[in-house]
């Protein structure tokens, strides 16, 4: 097989691979089109659910996990964690998925899941716990810049709706790729320890 | 051939979905089962006459390495959805565009430059789009009829097929398996896959599905051409067996004699049209004066009103000027073009029109007729300029676009690359490859100097290729034109 740049793209593709083995649905992913454009939650017509505006924002992953706690994930990708915390970037880039497009994508996504027919999914929407996350490369020194990326998120997102979020890590070794997740909060609760032990089992 | 060896494909893709797509269609007619390597490479084993196969989905162009050149090369007038590619013979088995927006208007244009370039290639090519779309307000819009009769000239012109599918139904608007498309698409693949691999018993059928969807594709033109194109040329054969006979033995480059070129030649004036409100655009306003003496048509239904607001037209004219400045500064030049916020009419709704022409497509019955146009709105000098470069023993089309951008789409994006590619072989050359009038492009709202970069040469990119391949002549703004063959001032 041919090499390859560790883009945010493969990055996100490793996700969505792993994720599905791991019983997550893929609910929208950002590719430049198809009919996989649109946010497609169990139940909500697609009309409703119909994808974003040429220039809005959008996350690059929703993922939802059907559990006990069910859980969506609203991921921001980079192929490279310096384009999240570098200095010219951060405030544009984290300011921007901190207080727009993670809390607005939590809010839609709330009143899309009101409006589905899986009655299951609408009866669960108030245990659903909506996580954000960063899906990144894996570099140098990423521990150091990890820390950096939490002082800027925590800076900037409202920790009564979000008080920790998700990282993961794409490693590449060869032509293989494999995944390292962490959960990051400012304090660490019962509700993070048992998400660490979710997470351990793999994403 | 060593029938133990694995025999490796590759699927190069936009995205991984998009490689997907083609993996799920090849599972649907060969079984097997995907599965992901490295962590994230989908691949399908299949087999074919005891010739094991695997396909590699390369998601992503830019992503990888070492990209074959023909890959590449296919890219450069756009990123098509997919193609299924033989790393070891360096060669494009198939290639295909999807969309799930129904294009409709003058977007219905966009990304056929890659449809064309395939053709171009040799390449046989499916676009696969949906006969209705929804729409944002609730309502349904239909698909235009562009996509496919370009497909049957390009099938035609360049000998190979080019094809659209059409899925989904005025209720199942977005459902891929609503209608023959799917099937169709997948008993193509099979059948480009098996000829690859010389198994093929199965010729004539190919022939006779060939034959169904250029059916399918005329059947569709002849339903839907009233709304968008009255006097469509050919319109009279569509629903003739010989017409779709023809079109598969010219896809399968069957030899034969040259049929229909008369049937599908675009029709000269037939009846004068009152052009209620005439354009600001002197030089419009003197073609709208043909329309109005029969000498010139309108080829396409509706039109549009464009206004910009005070603020964008403010802002373009001036970077479009600051760059002609610049650029005339640099090489001591001269030209006699202006474009300033005030020469634009204000529209009623306060904006500004930017609009030149009720339409953007003219079929000039002359083309001395069309000249004497230059002549009069931008002097015998320009006229004689551009004498040269078209032949005056045939028609003309003058297709314009009024975009004001700075380093805009205009040139290099959807649906202006698109439009531009597909009327000019719509209807500036016949069905069988023949050239029937010159094809002109008018920007009328765009200076000379945003055609060329700061050392006056020319701009490298899709748009501009295009405009090489498929222009006979470029009028810029105040009439100054250029030579597409040489990218030269004239």
């Amino acid at each position: 097989m041919r090499d390859y740049n560790l883009t945010e793209s493969i990055c996100d593709q490793v996700v969505v691979v792993s994720t599905k083995l791991n019983g997550w649905i893929e609910w929208f992913s950002n590719p430049t089109a198809g009919p996989w454009k649109r946010i497609g939650i169990p139940g909500v017509s697609s009309l409703a659910g119909t994808g974003f505006e040429k220039e809005e924002t959008r996350p690059d992953l929703i993922l939802y996990h059907k559990s006990v706690k069910p859980k969506v994930l609203i991921i921001e990708s980079k192929d490279k964690i310096d384009k999240l915390i570098d200095s010219a970037n951060q405030n544009n880039q984290i300011k921007k998925t901190c207080q727009g497009v993670l809390p607005n994508m939590r809010t839609r996504l709330y009143e899309l899941i009101k409006t589905s027919t899986d009655k299951e999914l609408v009866q669960s929407l108030n245990s659903i716990n909506f996580i954000p996350g960063y899906v990144i490369g894996d570099s140098k020194d990423i521990q150091a810049k990890i820390s950096e990326l939490k002082k800027l998120h925590f800076k900037f997102i409202d920790k009564s709706v979000f008080p920790y979020f998700i990282i993961i890590i794409v490693k590449k070794s060869g032509l293989d790729l494999t995944l390292e997740t962490q959960i990051v909060s400012e304090t660490q609760t019962d509700e993070t320890k048992e998400l660490e032990e979710f997470f351990q089992t793999g994403i | 051939m060593n029938e133990n060896q694995v025999k490796e494909l590759e699927i190069w893709a936009d995205s991984f979905k998009e490689g997907e797509f083609i993996l799920d269609r090849i599972k649907n007619k060969f079984l097997g089962t995907i599965s992901y390597e490295h962590g994230f490479v989908p691949t399908l084993t299949i087999t074919i006459n005891s010739q094991t196969i695997k396909f590699f989905v390369y998601g992503y162009y830019d992503a990888w390495n070492d990209r074959p050149k023909k890959i590449s090369n296919l890219l450069v007038y756009g990123k098509c959805d997919g193609m299924i590619y033989d790393p070891i013979l360096d060669k494009i088995i198939f290639a295909y565009e999807e969309t799930s927006a129904v294009p409709t208007g003058n977007q219905s244009l966009q990304r056929l430059e890659r449809t064309w370039y395939a053709a171009v290639q040799k390449i046989p090519f499916v676009y696969l789009l949906g006969k209705f779309g929804l729409h944002k307000d609730g309502g349904t819009r239909k698909v235009s009829i562009w996509p496919s009769y370009l497909a049957l000239k390009l099938s035609s012109q360049y000998k190979i097929p080019s094809l659209t599918l059409l899925y989904g139904s005025e209720t199942k608007q977005e459902d891929y398996e609503e209608g023959n498309a799917m099937e169709q698409l997948q008993s193509l693949i099979a059948w480009y896959l098996n000829d690859h691999f010389d198994q093929n018993s199965g010729l004539l059928d190919y022939q006779n599905l060939l034959k169904i969807i250029y059916k399918d594709m005329c059947m569709f033109i002849k339903n839907h051409y009233q709304q968008i194109s009255k006097n469509l040329a050919g319109a009279n054969q569509l629903s003739d067996d010989k017409l779709y006979e023809y079109l598969k033995n010219r896809a399968i480059s069957k030899s034969g004699d040259i049929k229909f070129t008369s049937d599908f030649t675009w029709e000269l004036s037939t009846k004068a049209e009152k052009i209620e409100k005439k354009s600001f655009n002197n030089f419009i306003y003197h073609i709208e004066k043909l329309i109005e003496q029969q000498k010139a048509w309108h080829p396409t239904e509706g039109s549009t009103v464009r206004t910009e607001k005070i603020e964008y037209v403010k802002s373009h004219t001036e970077l479009q000027t600051k760059r002609k400045n610049k650029l005339e500064k640099k090489h001591k030049l001269k030209k006699q073009t202006t474009l300033d916020v005030d020469e634009f009419p204000t529209h009623k709704n306060g904006e500004k029109s930017i609009q030149t022409g009720k339409k953007i497509l003219v079929m000039i019955d002359s083309t001395n007729d069309f000249l004497n146009c230059i002549e009069q709105a931008f002097g015998v000098k320009t006229r004689q300029s551009i004498e040269p470069v078209l032949n005056k023993d045939i028609p003309s089309v003058l297709y314009m676009t009024n975009s004001l951008q700075q380093n805009g789409r205009a040139f290099k994006g959807d649906p202006y690359t698109g439009q531009i590619t597909a009327y000019s072989r719509i209807f500036s050359i016949g069905i069988n490859g023949e050239k029937q009038r010159n094809m002109i492009a008018y920007y009328p709202n765009q200076m000379y100097s945003q055609f060329f970069d700061i050392n006056l040469k020319k701009l490298k990119n899709k748009g501009v290729m295009t405009l090489v391949e498929n222009t006979d002549l470029i009028i810029t703004r105040n009439g100054i034109s250029i030579d597409p063959k040489t990218w030269s001032l004239l």
